[in-house]
């Protein structure tokens, strides 16, 4: 059973919402082939309260046994005290929880209480500069955690969920209520210090991580499956810029470090994007570092790229070394486009490219597209198993020209290129999407009715469309990465 | 930074006023604002010179009960010049300012004049007071 417009507007609860829909909708005067601006403005709107919404209904034909919560985390709030961030990253942190069995599902929204946001809302205004946005009277705190809006990533992990930011602290929430717990700190002298928005897993089960001080300075953490720091070593690099993931293997934790480096002369008088220049002359920078010893065992340079994510990496015969790569050819998407969308405006199409690095340990490494769709972006596997010979999912954007945003569902080999596509209905917008066992979880938003949307794929049925959805009478703003927590049954 | 942390820690060393200080002229008050508990002391440092602040040499401290809202710090007789002051809140009672990995501190601090801190220990001229004759008064928001 394949959800069309019409399946998603045919629940209940849509069907009682349909006075919610823009009155030129409803008349179908709109051309199905753009997102008129009111509509896509409400799309990066926060509802003005938090939602605690039970007795969804679950379409389609969910699994017999599979009871499990999606948290998603991304940027809400982009409005406050009358100022509107500039960019889409600005927003303070908002867990979106699906939580879906068979019997039915519910949704839960909450901010997350940091030292940001309460001191923030108590002020009415904003107080401390943004990612992309200097607000008037904005100062800088005395650390980065008092700028820290934990709005990249929502990880349930050691009997709590984290939500993560680049530059500072985790914070730990409670994983049923969502309140907000406070800042972790994993040990003595392990305060404050930056844990990034991308952890990931490895066969051992340990989870490892990183952090940019944005002085040249690399934090490199390891914490053990229950949940206590095990090891954390700053490596002194001397990479001041953008880096967003990393990516895991048997041995080593890889770098791509791409040239969007920091001016630090700019970065006392701008927004910090602001003081990120695109120096395609220093290219792409490559950091492998040995995980039993923590030191740097291998450097080199490729050409530039952008890079915000990284997807599978192993290590082959012969000691090379090969990753999964998201490239773009600069950093537009993120000085420019991911700015545009809070203008209400389409962001261009993206040039992004899902490539393949093969790295030996002699001699040069290269980067070379895998497959030949451009427009991708969020890849997400199978983690902590053996990795290479997995499969991929991840999203391409705007194949239809309909939504401006990503809209099409792909599953990657890198080996042997796409498997299957799904093509979301028109003016659907889809958030990343990400395999759970047999199956592949994601959410998005149907710009047309104005409601979000939760489906479920079987993992080898991709291309027939979603086995099972809910559907939720408001539109969350879009948000980025999400996990799952599997429930006992 | 490391050096920042370093050098208030040196600074805190001394806790006690220094005998031989020359000519009585004038006192200092300082006020520490936004003590978040009353746990540990309020370890407050004074340094006559550029020089001394550089090297983090304190000329004169004082370490204070922690209360939570307000603290006031009194150096009286002080010499007229100009002094640096840094303040912070040792918590947990080991008479150090607290730091990550990273260098960064860990516990409540401030500077003389509320100084900016961004990456770095502010300069002297920020972070100093001029003392001439007259009672001269400060604030000091930790942070």
């Amino acid at each position: 059973m394949t959800p069309t417009r019409r399946s998603f507007l045919a629940g209940s609860a849509a069907a009682t919402l349909g006075a919610m829909l823009p009155a030129s909708l409803m008349a179908g005067t709109v051309s199905p082939a753009t997102i008129p601006p009111e509509e896509w403005r409400s799309i990066w709107a926060t509802p003005a309260d938090e939602l605690d919404l039970d007795g969804l209904a679950v379409r389609g034909r969910w699994p017999a046994g599979l009871s499990l919560t999606l948290y998603r985390n991304g940027p809400a709030l982009h409005t406050l005290g009358g100022y509107r961030y500039r960019h889409w990253f600005d927003g303070d942190g908002m867990i979106r929880a699906w939580t879906v069995g068979q019997r039915g599902a519910s949704v839960r929204t909450r901010m997350i209480r940091t030292a940001k946001l309460t001191a923030e809302r108590a002020a009415g205004r904003r107080l401390v500069p943004a990612f992309g946005s200097l607000p008037p009277g904005a100062e800088p705190g005395a650390t980065a955690d008092a700028q820290n809006p934990a709005n990249i990533n929502a990880l349930p992990f050691g009997g709590s969920l984290l939500a993560l930011w680049e530059a500072g602290s985790a914070y730990r929430l409670d994983q049923d209520t969502l309140e907000t717990k406070g800042p972790v700190v994993w040990g003595k002298e392990l305060a404050n210090l930056p844990f990034s928005g991308h952890p990931h897993f490895d066969a051992s089960g340990s989870l490892w991580n990183f952090g940019l001080d944005y002085t040249g300075r690399l934090v490199v953490w390891e914490i053990g499956a229950d949940g206590a720091a095990r090891r954390c070593k700053v490596l002194d690099i001397g990479y001041a810029g953008l880096m967003h993931d990393f990516a895991v293997t048997d041995r080593y934790l890889l770098f791509v470090m791409p040239p969007l480096l920091i001016d630090h002369q700019k970065s006392r008088r701008v927004a910090f994007l602001d003081a990120l220049d695109w120096r395609p002359d220093a290219g792409l920078r490559l950091v492998l570092v040995d995980k039993a010893e923590l030191s740097v065992v291998r450097q080199t340079v490729l050409p530039a790229r952008f890079v915000f994510h990284l997807g599978q990496a192993w290590e082959g015969a012969g000691g090379t070394l090969f990753c999964d790569v998201v490239t773009f050819p600069n950093a537009d998407i993120v000085k420019r486009d991911l700015a545009t969308v809070m203008d209400a405006k389409l962001p261009g199409h993206p040039r992004s490219r899902f490539e393949r690095l093969a790295w030996p340990p002699a001699g040069p490494a290269r980067l070379e597209p895998s497959i030949d769709n451009a427009g991708v972006e969020f890849p997400r596997w199978a983690e902590g198993g053996t990795a290479g010979s997995g499969r991929s999912v991840l999203m391409q954007s705007d194949t239809k020209r309909s939504a401006g945003w990503f809209d099409t569902l792909l599953s990657v080999d890198s080996e042997h290129g796409v498997l299957q596509r799904w093509a979301a209905p028109d003016r659907v917008l889809l958030e990343e999407h990400l395999p759970v066992g047999r199956h592949v979880i994601g959410t998005g938003v149907d710009a047309a009715s104005g409601h979000s949307f939760l489906h479920l794929f079987d993992a080898e049925g991709i291309a027939d469309g979603p086995v099972a959805w809910v559907e939720l009478p408001v539109a969350l703003p879009l948000g980025l990465h999400a996990n799952v927590r599997i429930h006992p049954t | 930074m490391s050096a920042f942390s370093r050098t208030l820690i040196l600074g805190a060393a001394a806790l006690t006023l220094l005998a031989g200080v020359p000519a009585l002229a004038a006192d200092v008050e300082i006020t520490i604002r936004n003590v978040q508990s009353a746990d540990g002391r309020i370890m407050v440092a004074l340094y006559a010179d550029e020089a001394a602040y550089a090297a983090a040499r304190q000329t004169m401290g004082s370490m204070l009960p922690a209360r939570t809202g307000e603290v006031r710090a009194v150096f009286a007789g002080l010499p007229d010049g100009r002094y640096g002051i840094a303040v912070f809140h040792d918590i947990d009672g080991d008479e150090k300012l607290g730091a990550n990995l990273l260098g960064y501190p860990t516990e409540p601090f401030g500077f003389g004049n509320d100084a900016e801190v961004r990456f770095s220990r502010p300069s002297f001229d920020a972070a100093a007071i001029a003392v001439s004759g007259a009672s001269t008064r400060t604030i000091v928001t930790l942070k």
